[in-house]
């Protein structure tokens, strides 16, 4: 089966003084249709940067280099016709702060409606679609809603409108950018399961950006790991909690606060996450790395299969066998 | 005066705050009442609306409350407004460390000398040993390097704004979710520093405010639980999050990702 989306060895450098400074250096991920995918990753890692690059919304000053292709068809070369097809109707993406993206002087059904003039359904056709997408998205007063302007709703149905709106192309690929980071975690369990059932009753590629390990498990079939602008692990979402494969990953996963169980102190990693730019040679985690030796900091380890998944650690089966890349469990600790 | 042992750190009876908005009024916190004995780590939790930063503003002194009492080791939050030698003295017995740590350390002051400026404000040390004070403090965070907040990462500010607040040797130590947006890695780092101050300091007490329920188990002994401006249950840590007994602790429970959890939804008006 052809991919719906693949990035190749994708490079984003922007200029950064007197030279050009990588904010994502080698990202290579795929997704086929109707799947779901978790991009996981600390700031500055390049997440958002790769999936801006996908529709092409970066920063004029940026430059991308690699291969990105939807369906076959390469993004990057796209001529502004195509760009504008390809944005209409293949993909839509929503972002963590729904405020932003809407006029705060227009209302919800003008908002919505703007898109579907382009494809000439207007007046009352308009009206009633929007209704029908805002019923989609679990709104049960859809009318209210449409009257209403931004600042009379609340986060999480804002970012139902937006969820409404990304849908309204019908497009193949959805993605995804922090978007319930801004909400109440009830509401965010809400939203989230609006955006898992879209998917799958329509089929929809997901790209779900999130920090949280946990919130991609819940939703994605296989999650992707950034660190410094580069792909370090991709696994079936439910084996990377299971049995990572990249010292980053398990450092991450007992790092954080479990709400099933106190620890007395959490293992954490020392130092702070960095951009791909303040990156040294070799492997950019090996600072980090409880596990570093000498020859990880000479080459930067190659992204390659290992256990069902990918890894760019060149110590992984090693650390795997001596049983030092496991989770805590919190029955163990 | 030092208070007697014996009184509760905190005490809140029937406090109550209305604000005026636009010619109505909303009850931010509609009758609140809780204690807090010295050195307990209280988590206050609840969605945003719900009144949780309301409460910390209040017992830091910033918002008077409508009606109510508040009591911070047997002292009484003073009437009026809050200025001059009183607003000193009540600092003295809270402190509060923010979220964004970007907005509340001032960008030309570094790290040492925002330090030494909550000591000299507070007498804390004479002024030959402000500085010397000040770096003791930040190593006491683990941070050993000087320097302008812009060129400090987020976790480092928030060492910086602990110090400053643990320089003035507070009774009470509010934390309004400031752990909330540091990255995974650097959250860990920051809640082990805050369980290590527990440790070498167990007469301060500690106010938890936040909405995550896994720093929750991490940080705290009791928590209180707000929903729109009322505290709906409140308990032992253990209690509320194994056996949370209101709907809303429960849903609030149930709504917390960990691996093999499945979103649910429902519509919403």
């Amino acid at each position: 089966m052809t991919d719906l989306l693949r990035i190749e060895g994708l490079r984003i450098q922007f200029p950064g003084g007197s030279q050009m400074r990588d904010v994502v250096s080698e990202v290579s991920l795929a997704i086929a249709p109707g799947e779901a995918v978790g991009l996981v990753g600390e700031s500055g890692s390049g997440k958002s940067m790769t999936a801006r690059a996908v529709i092409r919304v970066l920063p004029p000053t940026a430059r991308v280099s690699g291969e990105i292709t939807f369906d076959g068809a390469p993004v990057l070369s796209m001529a502004s016709k195509q760009l504008r097809a390809f944005r209409q109707k293949d993909v839509a993406m929503i972002f963590q702060d729904p405020s932003v993206h809407l006029n705060p002087i227009r209302t919800i059904l003008d908002f919505l409606a703007e898109g579907m003039r382009l494809r000439g359904v207007t007046g009352d056709a308009a009206r009633s679609r929007a209704k029908s997408l805002l019923s989609q998205v679990l709104i049960d007063d859809p009318d209210r809603v449409l009257d209403s302007y931004p600042h009379q709703l609340s986060g999480g149905m804002l970012q139902r409108v937006m969820i409404a709106s990304a849908i309204d192309g019908e497009p193949r690929l959805l993605l995804a950018d922090e978007p319930t980071t801004a909400l109440d975690v009830t509401t965010q369990a809400e939203v989230l399961a609006i955006i898992d059932r879209l998917r799958r009753e329509r089929g929809v590629g997901l790209l779900f950006i999130t920090h949280d390990l946990e919130l991609a498990a819940a939703i994605c079939d296989r999650t992707v790991v950034m660190y410094a602008g580069r792909t370090v692990e991709e696994q079936g979402s439910m084996a990377v909690h299971r049995a990572p494969l990249h010292p980053y990953t398990a450092g991450l996963l007992v790092s954080r606060p479990h709400v099933s169980q106190k620890q007395a102190r959490l293992q954490v990693l020392p130092g702070r996450p960095i951009a791909a730019y303040e990156a040294p040679g070799g492997c950019s985690f090996a600072p980090r790395c409880a596990h570093a030796q000498p020859a990880c900091e000479a080459e930067v380890p190659a992204f390659r299969a290992l256990a069902g998944g990918h890894v760019a650690c060149r110590r992984a089966e090693e650390l795997r066998t001596a049983g030092l890349l496991k989770e805590v469990t919190h029955a163990e600790s | 005066m030092p208070s007697p042992d014996a009184s509760p750190s905190v005490s809140v009876q029937d406090l109550k705050k209305v604000f005026r908005v636009g010619g109505q009024s909303v009850e931010a916190i509609r009758g609140v009442t809780f204690e807090v004995p010295r050195g307990e780590s209280l988590a206050i939790v609840g969605e945003s609306g719900s009144g949780k930063t309301t409460l910390a503003r209040i017992l830091m002194g910033l918002e008077r409350p409508t009606s109510g009492t508040v009591k911070l080791g047997g002292e009484d939050l003073p009437n009026g407004r809050l200025n001059g030698r009183r607003r000193r003295r009540w600092a003295e017995r809270v402190q509060m460390v923010f979220q964004d740590c970007y907005a509340s350390l001032d960008p030309r002051q570094t790290a040492r000398g925002c330090v030494a400026e909550a000591l000299a404000v507070h007498h804390k040390a004479p002024r030959s040993e402000l500085a010397p004070r000040a770096a003791e403090l930040l190593g006491r965070v683990g941070l050993h390097l000087d320097a302008l907040p812009n060129s400090l990462s987020g976790g480092q500010r928030q060492r910086v704004a602990i110090a400053r607040a643990l320089a003035v040797a507070p009774d009470v130590l509010i934390l309004d979710e400031a752990v909330a947006a540091l990255d995974v890695s650097v959250q860990g780092q920051v809640l082990n520093l805050l369980a290590d101050i527990r440790d070498e300091t167990p007469d301060l007490t500690l106010l938890f405010i936040t909405h995550d329920l896994a720093v929750v188990r991490q940080v705290s002994d009791r928590v209180l639980v707000m929903e729109r401006g009322l505290v709906v249950e409140s308990g032992t840590t253990d209690d509320i999050l194994d056996r949370p007994t209101h709907p809303y602790t429960k849903r609030l429970r149930e709504s917390v990702p960990d691996v093999g959890w499945k979103p649910t939804a429902t519509t919403q008006v």
